[in-house]
């Protein structure tokens, strides 16, 4: 019966997909956010290479922060209401 | 632990935070070497006699490789991701000239060496560091609320 609520096939095995998801985009963006100031930095070298400026856009970077940080915010709700659900059905019958 | 490099120990789940820290960590180490060069912008007798040149932090990325796979629960402080502080290095470039018969360190033609500060490139490195210290604290602030959120669920 909970693995309908909570099993792998279920939206909320997605909605904890996403927060891993979000979490590790947020990792990267602190790291590149971090090295914004560092010459040599790989990652703006693979950008440089790529036709862009060899710089970090720190702009950029926010906005790719706020978006994951919403994501993160909106999953960690829809999942608490689906463990409130597994607590609710577990105390009342 | 003064090179702004994640601890060892840092606890999986904070690393993050600690790359954050890393970037204000740096940044503030830029900042420090900025007002070194602005309080000597004047300095004709450095520690060794000649005038003060111009130092800057040199600052390298830590790897991110192992950031998420690999590394131990309190492995080596490679592989966290994040920046460090590499050293102090000195600018090597020519003092500047400057005719000032009156000054206790003219030469015998009235000119002074003065070290190889300019204020205006100071300044604008300043507001460089600042703004990278600020990106770095909002990322700060943000992982903060999502572990935060996280501990709630």
């Amino acid at each position: 019966m909970l693995s309908r609520l909570i099993g792998s096939d279920t939206a909320t095995a997605q909605l904890k997909e996403g927060l891993t998801t979000s979490s590790r985009a947020v990792t990267s963006i602190a790291h590149r956010v971090s090295n914004a100031g560092t010459p040599d930095f790989a990652e703006a070298l693979d950008a440089a290479a790529a036709g862009n400026e060899g710089e970090v856009d720190l702009e950029r970077e926010m906005v790719s922060l706020v978006d994951e940080v919403i994501r993160f915010e909106t999953a960690a709700s829809l999942l608490q209401k689906v463990y409130q659900q597994v607590r609710s059905s577990i105390r009342e019958r | 632990m003064s090179d702004g490099s994640i601890p060892i120990g840092v606890r999986r789940p904070m690393r993050p935070l600690g790359i954050a820290a890393s970037g204000l960590t740096a940044q503030r180490a830029r900042i420090d070497a900025i007002l070194s060069n602005i309080a000597n912008a004047e300095t004709t007798r450095g520690v060794d006699g000649t005038p003060y040149r111009r130092k800057s932090v040199e600052l390298q990325e830590v790897s991110f490789q192992e950031a998420f796979e690999g590394a131990t629960e309190t492995g080596g402080v490679e592989g966290f991701g994040g920046v460090r502080v590499a050293g102090v290095t000195e600018d090597p470039s020519d003092f500047i000239l400057q005719y000032d018969p009156k000054h206790p360190d003219s030469d015998e033609d009235g000119y002074v060496l003065m070290p190889n500060v300019s204020i205006e490139d100071e300044m604008v490195d300043m507001m460089t560091a600042k703004r990278h210290f600020e990106a770095n604290a909002s990322v700060f602030e943000a992982i903060k609320s999502m572990l935060r959120r996280a501990a709630q669920l």
